[in-house]
């Protein structure tokens, strides 16, 4: 469960150029499901999944991850409650370039220090499951799209996290791949994890396994749609 | 434990992929060490070399003064001398310099307690044979003191691992040494002895003084602590004098670990972005610091190393050793140190790790929400 | 002023890192003054991030004030021939009024640079950085002293005077000279032994009492300070003179020398590592009361104290071999 109380962010506050990228937002999203924000580029989707993800401060209000203030946790401790508890998978996926695919998935796990056999083990079962194993001592360049993804997911939930966050997650995909996302995201939400995805993407946004859709607009929540599964 | 070999394989990965560039600094502050080392070695082995060469000369050296200079000593005072309780082999001395306008050089002339050669005849070190502008027959040409012609014939030289010493060294008998220099009988350039008990020498000294008040007697530590200052006086100097390189040098890292690539740079916000804290990259950055200054150091050490001792240091054997036209042949001996390497350590690693750890962090201190901004 | 590599080595990194520390010192104030955990303000952020640099200053300082307090020792070592006199470093920190006060001060230095980093390991456990105010002030006391231990170092360096000859027209034999040497000596052998070996029986016990039942951590703390200044006499009054089995060679320097086979490394290191730990368990204890390291400190004084107690047992070991077994006595001393 992750409560957001009155959140705003003001990017560059007290200076000129402030930009005012999300207005005071109330938000609870419950565990489990898939859920997707709409809205135009610079409504302040990529912002609202940054404060809930814990990747940046709100400016004002507080947000509650499973009752626990997080808000005021000292930086260490925040990018600790974060890899435990958000996998994100970034809109250009964002993989290091120079490492292999298997490097590449484990390097979350790092500051974690758990044995490397264990680590491994996880992150070949990873690959296993979205159907990249004979990719695993590949250099990322040398992959598709497609397979990037799907790496730059497996990288998201090496850590086995409860929520995971994709930003415009098809923005790069053809529909036969887009598609491919969205079974794999409905699978994840299936398995009880929480999936939060911003997209301006129609395919991803009408989807039918898209449970909660909220729409976004010039740093405003709208409305939000309940669909029934 | 785990975590810190995550990070360092992480490092060593990111060094080996940029490892071209990575070569350019390491080269650069390889060269930097080697410099410093190489000062250090040398004044390290030059100042053993005169601790060597010293061990065995008498504590103590009596001269005369006269006039405020230094003046030929009646033998007679060796036996004033004797009577002191402590002192013990007084012996007067014969030794002076020697100008040869042919080869325009020179000579040190001595006469050793237990010359065993004939009058005619002498020992010479390496560099007096070299150097000697007419060396016909085995015969060098000297002039007495009255300007007459004196051939001598060379006996034996010395080996050539003494070479620092004996270089322009020429050994004869006291006959001889008097006639070159003109020498009177009953005269000795200075009285050297042996003093019974170390801690002593300076009561010793003291009573000489007092029985002779025109004497100035000279402890050899006096003479090895001069030499010390020397050497240390010199290196100290040389350090000085590179320090504007070494500043160079440090802008030099300053700039590398503040002009990051653009490819750095979004490496470094994904890291944040996927969960790494501050600490976690500025500890990469740091190992990548460490490993290059590890690397840099034993290069620079080893080559210094090879310069010095392997190579009798060409580079700057003039800026050090300063009085010698004449010594330019031999092989200092190795003398390792970890004072020494402490000593570098400062000079090197240390301002380098200060210098580097700012923009380090500045890079570490990324935003991690700034890779979910960053448009693809 | 002697030019020595060494000296230069020593008084420019002293300024360094001075300078280094002054500044995170000013750092620090700021986030004395203006921290506030609750602010979402970009300086609140600004500081909590300096937090990070600051951290890293210091672990590398007190490793740099380690390798400077044994560079130190040594160089004064050296130098030692340079003034009549001096038969090591006893002597040569003797020439002038700075030489012991700058070593002092430097092994305070150290000590206190230990503490700190252990004080910061314990606020980056808490989620709230509950010590950041206290671990900041402590901060600028450190710089201070920094500041003055360099003054010190340089005033030291500066003020010697050696008594110089050179190759040619030597100086006269100088009678009037600084007297020296055994002025670190002569402490009676036998209180210092007792003090010695009591204040380690009660820092023993009080740690193993600790270790077992989780209470009286101060009184350890307390004791293996003691134990600490107890061995550094111990090492001029008695330990030394066992190891160079000389009965007037009461030099706490020699032994970093080779001829005894740098026995004085372990020995130093030993001493710090437990004064340290056991001075840092002691510190950290007023804190247990904050609700965000109640878990933490109990936790981290343990690991503290188990160092602390196995440094000083390998020290009492190291120490203790000439003693026991070399044929070598006190007797009649």
């Amino acid at each position: 469960m992750i409560d957001l109380q009155h959140i705003s962010k003001t990017y560059h506050q007290g200076r000129s150029n402030a930009v005012a990228a999300l207005q005071p937002v109330s938000l609870k999203l419950a565990d489990g499901g898939f859920t997707v924000v709409q809205g135009p580029s610079g409504s302040g989707k990529t912002t609202l999944l940054s404060v809930i993800g814990l990747m940046c401060r709100p400016s004002t209000g507080r947000i509650y991850v499973d009752g626990r203030e997080t808000t005021s946790l000292s930086e260490h401790f925040a990018a600790h409650l974060r890899r435990r508890t958000f996998g994100f998978v970034f809109q250009n996926h964002n993989l290091i370039k120079g490492r292999t695919v298997l490097d590449n998935i484990m390097i979350p796990a790092y500051p974690e220090g758990e044995p490397f056999s264990r680590l491994r083990q996880r992150a070949l079962a990873l690959l296993d499951r979205l159907k990249l194993a004979d990719k695993a001592g590949r250099q990322v360049t040398a992959l598709s799209g497609g397979e990037l993804q799907r790496v730059a997911m497996a990288r998201a939930m090496i850590n086995s996290p409860s929520v995971l966050i994709a930003d415009e997650p098809t923005a790069h995909l053809d529909t036969r791949l887009a598609d491919r996302f969205l079974e794999i995201a409905a699978d994840l939400a299936a398995d009880g994890m929480t999936v939060l995805a911003a997209s301006h993407d129609p395919r991803v946004c009408n989807a039918d396994c898209v449970g909660t859709l909220i729409s976004m607009h010039d740093g405003r929540l709208l409305d939000n749609k309940q669909s029934m599964p | 434990m785990n975590r810190n070999r995550y990070f360092l394989d992480y490092t060593l990965v990111s060094l080996w992929r940029r490892r071209w560039k990575n070569a350019a600094l390491i080269g650069v502050y390889s060269a930097m060490v080697f410099l410093i080392a190489s000062i250090l070695f040398f004044g390290d082995s030059l100042r053993r070399d005169a601790a060597v060469i010293l061990q065995d000369t008498p504590e103590v050296v009596v001269q005369r003064m006269v006039a405020g200079r230094h003046a030929l000593i009646p033998e007679a005072y060796a036996a004033a001398i004797g009577q002191i309780r402590g002192a013990r082999n007084i012996r007067p001395r014969l030794w002076g310099y020697y100008y040869h306008p042919a080869s325009q050089a020179n000579y040190t002339l001595m006469v050793p307690a237990d010359f065993t050669y004939a009058d005619d005849q002498i020992k010479i070190g390496h560099g007096v044979l070299r150097t000697w502008a007419a060396a016909r027959d085995n015969q060098l040409f000297f002039k007495d003191s009255d300007g007459q012609a004196l051939p001598l014939t060379i006996a034996e030289t010395f080996s050539g691992e003494t070479d620092l010493v004996t270089a322009d060294l020429i050994l004869m008998s006291a006959a001889t040494f008097r006639r070159i220099t003109g020498t009177p009988e009953g005269f000795a350039t200075d009285l050297v002895g042996r003093v019974r008990n170390q801690q002593e020498t300076r009561t010793v000294a003291a009573k000489i003084v007092e029985i002779l008040p025109d004497s100035r007697p000279i402890l050899r530590e006096e003479i090895l602590r001069t030499y010390d200052t020397l050497f240390d006086w010199r290196s100290g100097y040389v350090l000085v004098a590179v320090s504007g390189a070494m500043l160079a040098f440090f802008i030099f890292a300053w700039d590398k670990a503040t002009g990051l690539s653009a490819e750095e740079r979004a490496e470094i916000g994904i890291l944040k972005g996927v969960g790494w804290d501050t600490g976690d990259v500025l500890r990469i950055k740091v190992y990548e610091g460490m490993a290059v200054s590890l690397t840099a150091f034993v290069i620079g050490v080893m080559a210094a190393y090879a310069h010095v001792y392997l190579a009798s240091a060409p580079l700057f054997d003039h800026a050090l050793k300063g009085w010698a036209v004449l010594y330019p042949q031999f092989h200092l001996r190795p003398v390792f140190n970890g004072n020494t390497l402490g000593v570098l350590f400062f000079f090197t690693v240390m301002p380098y790790t200060l210098v580097t750890l700012l923009p380090v962090w500045r890079v570490a201190i990324a935003d991690p929400d700034a890779v979910m901004r960053q448009l693809g | 002023m002697i030019l020595n590599p060494a000296i230069i080595a020593l008084v420019s990194n002293a300024w360094l890192i001075s300078a280094v520390t002054l500044a995170a010192a000013v750092l620090g104030l700021r986030i004395i003054r203006r921290w506030d955990l609750n602010s979402t303000a970009g300086l609140q952020l600004a500081m909590e991030r300096q937090t990070y640099l600051i951290s890293s200053v210091l672990t590398y300082l007190l490793i740099f004030e380690l390798l400077s307090l044994f560079l130190f020792a040594f160089t004064a070592d050296r130098l030692h021939s340079l003034f009549i006199g001096a038969m090591c470093a006893a002597g040569s920190l003797n020439v002038n009024a700075y030489g012991y006060p700058a070593l002092q001060l430097k092994l305070v230095n150290c000590l206190l640079c230990g503490i700190w980093l252990i004080v910061n390991h314990v606020d980056q456990q808490g989620e709230d950085y509950p010590l950041i105010r206290f671990k900041y002030r402590f901060l600028t006391v450190i710089a201070g002293l920094l500041v003055l231990e360099s003054y010190l170092l340089t005033q030291y360096f500066r003020h010697m005077r050696a008594d110089v000859i050179t190759s040619c027209c030597g100086t006269l034999f100088s009678e009037d000279t600084t007297s020296v040497a055994g002025v670190m000596a002569g402490l009676p052998p036998y209180p210092a032994m007792i003090a010695f070996y009591a204040s380690m029986a009660l820092t023993l016990r009080t740690g193993i009492h600790f270790l077992v039942t989780g209470r009286a951590i101060r009184w350890f703390s307390g004791f293996s300070v003691v134990s600490l200044a107890a061995a550094l006499v111990a090492i001029i009054s008695f330990i030394s003179v066992y190891i160079y089995q000389l009965p007037t060679h009461h030099c706490p320097f020699d032994i970093l020398q080779h001829e005894y086979l740098y026995v004085g490394y372990p020995l130093y290191l030993c001493l710090l590592t437990a004064g340290i730990g056991g001075a840092g368990a002691g510190v950290i204890d007023r804190f247990r009361q904050h609700a965000s390291l109640a878990a933490v400190i109990p936790r981290v004084q343990k690991k503290l104290c188990l160092g602390s107690l196995v440094a000083y047992i390998i020290f009492l070991m190291i120490s203790g071999y000439p003693i026991v077994f070399t044929d070598y006595t006190l007797s009649g001393y």
